[in-house]
């Protein structure tokens, strides 16, 4: 019984990464533009059949895998930049709802645009084969592939670790995230700053996107299941912290694998019970610092 | 009337008010100036209500009402203007007094009357204290910067307050609107006994309007007086002119 | 204006007179508007009488939730609660107690009601993007309750409820929603422009500076949530037993985008806008997706050009062209002196340019 909790939590470690992969980018632009983007599980999802595309034009190997993601996180990326430059920028100054009802028209766009292209099928994408098999943990069969994504997950969040507190480029983005006037005051460029950050923050969900395209199936909707886990993580661990979106999502999927298992039909509502109450008892996070 | 006890205020460790104590009496004109910093607009906000004080307590008529959310000290009759004019940008002139006089006599839960007809002959008659009429029907995000102060006053009057507090009354503005706006001070003060207790940067604006100074300087009161009594203390001349040589004293 | 002497406080009497008149002809308008619809779905085949139906209890339910975002400059993003709740009320109470759907219907506002109390409670205690997220969240989590709650609620299959004989016709359902929608919305017009909607604009102009007029911010915000929650309920109550049907879809985060997306459209600084918006968006989206498989791209594109190009909403455009031609082509009101009828309208809710500019930002 311990032994299936502790697979469980595995199970659920992996998924909570795909999740802080996705959020962390979310959570750069909300703590930097304060702009809720809507549109990051769409692009996270243009990015998954992208790379069912490159599968397709490839051939369905292990090569087509990494070219996935070497080139759908940036294509998708490359979407941000154009999306910051020509549509959030001519906004910015209008109060926060115009931002957000934009990044929400993009969803039905980029929705039903997926449709237009891929049309309303499933797909499945293979994993590499090294990846393919399973191993063992506490007695129990584990996915190898799972197993990848929570080393990748730490070793993203070490990165960006790395780069927010050791890189003047991170120390910007901390000043940013704290107090947006005083960037401004250090003689940045902030529109070119802004675009950076909204490209990074999509990028990461376009490598989400690609990582989690090989664990179930490609399909209409991922987008809507992931925007407002990654929501619920950005909030849960405080707006523009990294390690509070670490955090967030552990708990979340950890949550959410274990719940499935001692009260299946409760567990979509242990997310929402637990950001109400982080809403309630700590408006600004776990690691969020109170202004 | 207004009494300030023993008031400490710190702001992450940096002691904005330290153990100021004050008093203001019906109908008397307070002015409480200092340098940049010395934690004059901070004192008014306590007395306002926008933060409570760390220690020390703040009593108006024998009650006190030290931590009061600003709307509750409102009701009490003291108002205030702001440093920055805080007006209903989106409101016209009329809107903004009718506002402020909705709110002050609490028909504001009045949920199934048009609002248009409420009111509207008192609100005339403080537009033409504060000398606003004429412009009644404007939108006030588009006065000039005495016209908003003006306009400001007006709201403050609604309250039909005892006491008014005012944050800087003349900032940023041109020595003819600055006259115009001290003899609207004056008026109230005169026509309706308002008790005024106000900062100012202005030592000409302070010394034609005051009747009782008080200087304050990194958090502390330094001086009290008349205004002849603060042209001649001594610890007030050093600090004025250590730290703005051309302050004329 | 220095000489005192000129001030005359009986010329503030015009202003408000034009503001008088102009809500006379305004009072024409929403007459003609009536009568329009009462009259025109006499001639209408039944799909379209069920389809102006959907549109005018859509428009109850955006015009509801406009009271939160264009009057009082709250975003909430989980409108869809009272909506919802309002539909299973009557759908509830229809399957588990065989309570008809007429007395049943009052019942919705009372429950979406509560709700809003309650949750509002929570919610007005913060402020711009996290009032909207703790909206999100407690609508998520009434969404998943219902969802999973299969024994009660009937789940994914949604729970049946079916209009008793003498409403069960097309057109007499719509004339049983149309009179009860006009009523609300009537309601709502009396609250916008009552003192009580004063309070809530100055709210929206500058949070800070209502509280030192001596009003309780939050307590007229949560006043606010309540009534919006109310009518959004009683669109909910009249939603279910049109569709015969209430389903967990009518929770979920996506209908809760619905009012903001036709609010929007629309305009908010009107309380015509959301009406407007309402009817682009039923009958838009019936239009295309009658001729085109993706109605959610269209709808997309439209949103994405009102939010880039015209802020005050299709209303507000028609406004601001309307008013250019009057006021000349800097669209600037008169020059100080003499009073402009324009500014005089004595509606808060009409202030094009400045709404929202301090709407709870944080």
């Amino acid at each position: 019984m311990l032994t299936d909790i502790l697979v469980q939590v595995m199970s659920g470690l992996s998924r909570g990464m795909v999740l802080f992969i996705v959020a962390s980018g979310l959570t750069l632009i909300f703590g930097v533009l304060r702009v809720i983007n809507f549109a990051h599980g769409s692009l996270y999802m243009l990015a998954a059949y992208l790379t069912h595309s490159i599968a397709m034009l490839v051939g369905s190997n292990d090569l087509s895998f990494y070219l996935a993601l070497l080139i759908a996180p940036v294509a998708v990326a490359l979407l941000g930049v154009v999306i910051e430059v020509t549509m959030m920028r001519r906004i910015s100054h209008r109060p926060h709802q115009y931002q957000l009802i934009l990044t929400f028209a993009l969803t039905l766009l980029i929705a039903d645009g997926v449709k237009m292209v891929w049309g309303g099928d499933y797909y499945t994408v293979a994993r590499p084969s090294f990846l393919e098999g399973s191993f063992t943990v506490f007695g129990q069969p584990f996915p190898s592939y799972y197993g990848m994504l929570i080393i990748v997950g730490f070793v993203i969040a070490g990165g960006l670790l790395w780069m927010l507190t050791r890189t003047r480029l991170g120390k910007v983005l901390d000043a940013a995230v704290s107090d947006g006037e005083m960037v401004s005051a250090l003689g940045i460029n902030v529109p070119a700053l802004y675009t950076a950050v909204f490209a990074f923050g999509v990028w990461l969900a376009g490598l989400g996107g690609v990582l989690a395209a090989p664990v179930g199936s490609v399909s209409l909707g991922m987008d809507n299941s992931i925007i407002i886990e990654s929501f619920a993580v950005v909030i849960i661990g405080g707006v523009g912290n990294v390690i509070g979106a670490l955090l967030g999502a552990i708990i979340i999927g950890v949550m959410q694998s274990v719940g499935i298992m001692v009260a299946p039909k409760m567990a979509i509502a242990f997310i929402f019970v637990v950001l109400c109450a982080v809403l309630i008892l700590r408006p600004r996070g776990l690691m969020g610092v109170k202004a | 009337m207004l009494a300030i006890n023993d008031v400490t205020k710190s702001f992450s460790g940096f002691r904005a008010v330290n153990h100021m104590s004050l008093s203001v009496g019906p109908g008397d004109v307070h002015a409480l100036i200092g340098p940049n910093g010395a934690g004059k607009s901070t004192l008014l906000n306590v007395v306002a209500g926008q933060f409570p004080p760390d220690s020390g307590s703040v009593r108006y008529k024998e009650e006190s009402i030290t931590g009061l959310p600003p709307h509750r000290i409102c009701r009490k009759g003291i108002a205030r203007s702001f440093q920055v004019t805080s007006v209903f940008g989106g409101f016209t002139v009329f809107q903004n007094v009718q506002l402020a006089l909705m709110a002050r006599r609490g028909r504001c839960w009045n949920l199934l009357m048009p609002a248009s007809g409420v009111l509207v002959e008192e609100v005339c008659g403080l537009l033409d204290q504060v000398r606003m009429s004429d412009q009644a029907s404007r939108l006030a995000s588009e006065l000039a910067a005495g016209d908003r102060k003006r306009l400001e006053f007006g709201m403050a009057l609604a309250g039909d307050p005892e006491l008014l507090l005012l944050d800087e009354p003349t900032a940023g503005m041109s020595s003819g609107e600055r006259a115009r706006v001290v003899s609207v001070i004056k008026e109230i003060n005169e026509s309706r006994g308002v008790a005024i207790l106000f900062t100012e940067h202005d030592i000409d604006m302070v010394f034609a309007v005051a009747r009782k100074v008080t200087v304050m300087h990194q958090g502390e009161k330094i001086a009290e007086g008349t205004p002849e009594e603060i042209r001649r203390h001594r610890r007030v001349r050093e600090v004025y002119l250590g730290e703005n040589g051309d302050a004329d004293l | 204006m220095a000489q005192a002497s000129t001030n005359d406080p009986g010329k503030v009497r015009p202003a408000v007179l034009s503001g008088l008149l102009r809500q006379r002809w305004s009072l024409l308008g929403w007459l003609a508007f009536l009568v329009v619809l009462t009259v025109v779905p006499l001639f209408m085949g039944e799909s379209y009488v069920y389809l102006t139906t959907n549109f005018v209890i859509m428009a109850l339910y955006a015009v509801s939730f406009n009271l939160l975002l264009g009057q009082t400059g709250m975003l909430s993003f989980g409108h869809a609660a009272y909506f919802g709740l309002g539909a299973y009320t009557v759908a509830l109470l229809w399957s588990r107690l065989s309570i008809a759907v007429f007395p049943a219907i009052l019942l919705a506002p009372l429950v979406a009601g509560v709700a809003a109390l309650a949750i509002g409670l929570f919610c007005v205690r913060l402020t711009g993007m996290y009032f909207a997220m703790l909206t999100l969240a407690f609508a998520q989590l009434i969404f998943t309750v219902v969802f999973e709650w299969y024994s009660f609620t009937g789940g994914d299959n949604g729970l049946p409820v079916m209009p008793p004989d003498y409403l069960l016709a097309a057109r007499r359902y719509y004339y049983f929603s149309l009179v009860i929608v006009i009523v609300c919305t009537a309601l709502l017009r009396l609250i916008v422009s009552s003192p009580f909607g004063s309070a809530l604009a100055a709210i929206r102009e500058n949070p800070e500076r209502a509280a030192f007029v001596g009003i309780n911010v939050r307590l007229y915000q949560l006043a606010a949530f309540v009534f919006a929650g109310v009518f959004s309920g009683v669109a909910g109550g009249l939603m279910a037993p049109l569709q015969q049907m209430a389903f967990p879809s009518m929770l979920f985060w996506t209908q809760s985008a619905d009012p903001v997306l036709m609010a929007l459209t629309g305009g908010i600084h009107s309380f015509t806008g959301p009406i407007v918006g309402a009817a682009v968006f039923v009958f838009l989206n019936f239009a295309v997706t009658t001729v085109f498989d993706y109605p959610l791209f269209a709808f997309g594109a439209l949103v994405l050009i009102v939010v880039l190009f015209f802020p005050g909403g299709i209303v507000g455009a028609t406004e601001r062209l309307l008013g250019q031609r009057r006021r000349g082509p800097a669209g600037y009101p008169a020059e100080a002196g003499e009073p402009d009828p324009e500014a005089a309208t004595m509606e808060p809710d009409r202030s094009v340019a400045q709404v929202g500019s301090n709407a709870g930002n944080q």
